[in-house]
């Protein structure tokens, strides 16, 4: 952690709304990602985001600096990508009794720079697949599978967000990662 | 081509460079040689390459700020600090971890008080419970033993001396220690049979009645009452089957002969049934009461009662057989 980082994070933690400001900047890309990853409606990846960085600011002061801030603010996302997930589960659950939605949980596509036709079709397709393979993994094997290799985590930083062993996270990820493939290549092979 | 099987394990961490040196190197050296491994690799590369840039969808950076700018405004709105606790009392004031503390020794010296002030009333005054209930409470070694008082936390039968000991799971730790033959004692065993949740209690006062019966051969109306009540609610069959064992060594009442009668006709429990059976035979139920059953009994599903009652009724048929032709020939 950087002198500037660690300045913002103490001015913060009395209140001052610019230097968190300086902080949502400087991570929010990352969070961003990481939430887009894991809810996919664009509804509810702004909300996720909005809460993960309220939460952070009302609980800064319990961070003490026992760990980089990126690692204690993506432990914060997490938990409510999570909760949204549960949430959404509930929400689907209930609506699918009332009326059926034509693609629940499906609805964002991601935007490109300035792809060619051709590489848009693919990349949406690629991603739409990738997304219900990663659907269907278990919770915490999905988790840690995307921090690796979406968030581009370390193993000792996942197994830190998660409050899990190294050991334990590369077995789940190794899982994953062999479940994606399998999944990928049915389908594309 | 396909991978080596020994180096499947190192060839995914090896590609997002997870792997420490030394083995990182042993399988760049492989790598040289295998074309397998590499091919491996390479398609692994291909997909965490797709996985990190492409895969995941990117919000733009107008979205971006235009979220950051919403985020700051609900945070500006906000009334409380960063990591404030919310105040105590709605915000009216906001007190000292000190002052906290003292508030709570004190409602806990409170708590106390109040209980003790309880404890102090039940012994001059009379109870609620007791207008409600008709019981009085028990006068034991200056201590007020209410009998419906619950919670038991242990029971003790000795056998040999007749002596019982309670002792309830009270905070002011009662104790009642006494022969099983006094009424005080029979009250609460009786209350006990009924009252207490834990099936070992309930058992311990069933034996201890067996004790009274053993010694006196009846038992008071209250004690047969709580066994009547006790076989028709109890859930533990061993209960249950012990305070059947006692019911045979007492005379029969019309309301012990009705649950025998009942435990016999319609009960699941076979062993309960043959043993209500053998109470109603053995406490000398009327021929004529015992006929009907008998005759139903022929039919039974068990093979032990169809057994029993057929030899019974051909007991009393040769029985009645000498009495009548006796009467017959009187007659003529």
């Amino acid at each position: 952690m950087d002198s500037q980082e660690r300045n913002w994070i103490l001015r913060a933690q009395q209140g001052d709304l610019l230097a968190f400001e300086q902080l949502v900047i400087q991570h929010e890309s990352f969070v961003m990602k990481l939430i887009a990853s894991m809810v996919w409606s664009r509804e509810d990846v702004e909300d996720v985001y909005q809460e993960t960085f309220m939460r952070a600011f009302s609980h800064l002061k319990a961070f003490r600096f026992e760990s980089a801030f990126r690692t204690w603010l993506t432990r914060i996302a997490v938990h409510q990508c999570l909760n949204k997930r549960r949430q959404l589960r509930w929400r689907n659950r209930f609506t699918l009794r009332l009326a059926e939605p034509e693609q629940p949980e499906m609805a964002y596509t991601p935007p490109s720079p300035e792809p060619t036709p051709e590489q848009l079709t693919m990349n949406a397709e690629v991603w739409q697949h990738l997304q219900r393979t990663l659907a269907r993994l278990p919770e915490k094997q999905r988790t840690a599978f995307i921090l690796k290799y979406v968030n581009d985590c370390s193993l000792k930083d996942i197994a830190e967000i998660l409050g899990s062993t190294v050991g334990t996270i590369k077995t789940d990820i190794f899982r994953a990662m062999q479940k994606v493939r399998q999944s990928m290549h049915q389908q594309f092979s | 081509m396909k991978p080596c099987e020994h180096m499947k394990d190192y060839l995914m961490w090896h590609a997002c460079d997870e792997l420490d040196a030394k083995r990182q190197q042993e399988v760049t050296d492989h790598l040289e040689t295998c074309p397998g491994c590499r091919e491996e690799v390479a398609r692994l590369r291909i997909l965490t390459q797709m996985l990190r840039s492409g895969a995941a969808p990117e919000i733009d950076g107008v979205t971006q700020a235009q979220l950051r700018q919403s985020l700051l405004q609900k945070l500006a709105a906000r009334p409380q600090r960063p990591g404030a606790v919310r105040p105590f009392g709605g915000g009216l004031f906001q007190p000292a971890p000190l002052i906290q503390a003292a508030v709570a020794m004190l409602l806990v010296a409170f708590g106390f008080w109040l209980g003790q002030m309880r404890i102090r009333s039940t012994e001059t005054n009379t109870p609620l419970q007791t207008l409600l209930t008709g019981i009085q409470p028990i006068q034991y070694q200056q201590q007020a033993i209410h009998p419906t008082l619950a919670g038991i936390d242990k029971l003790r039968y000795n056998p040999k001396t007749g002596e019982i000991e309670i002792q309830y799971n009270t905070i002011n730790d009662i104790t009642y220690q006494g022969s099983v033959y006094q009424p005080q004692a029979q009250q609460l065993l009786a209350q006990a049979m009924i009252r207490e949740e834990s099936p070992a209690v309930r058992l311990h006062a069933v034996k201890a009645v067996s004790g009274i019966v053993n010694q006196e051969g009846e038992l008071t109306d209250e004690l047969m009452q709580s066994m009547a009540d006790l076989l028709q609610k109890e859930q533990n069959q061993g209960v249950r089957l012990a305070a059947l064992r006692v019911l045979k060594s007492v005379p029969l009442t019309e309301t012990s002969q009705k649950i025998l009668v009942q435990i016999l006709l319609y009960d699941e429990n076979m062993a309960l049934r043959i043993e209500a059976f053998e109470s109603l035979y053995q406490n000398h139920l009327q021929e004529s009461s015992l006929t009907p059953f008998l005759r139903s009994m022929e039919q039974d599903t068990s093979s032990y009662l169809r057994y029993r009652a057929t030899q019974l009724l051909k007991q009393m048929q040769a029985e009645n057989q000498p009495v009548k032709s006796a009467q017959l020939s009187r007659e003529n």
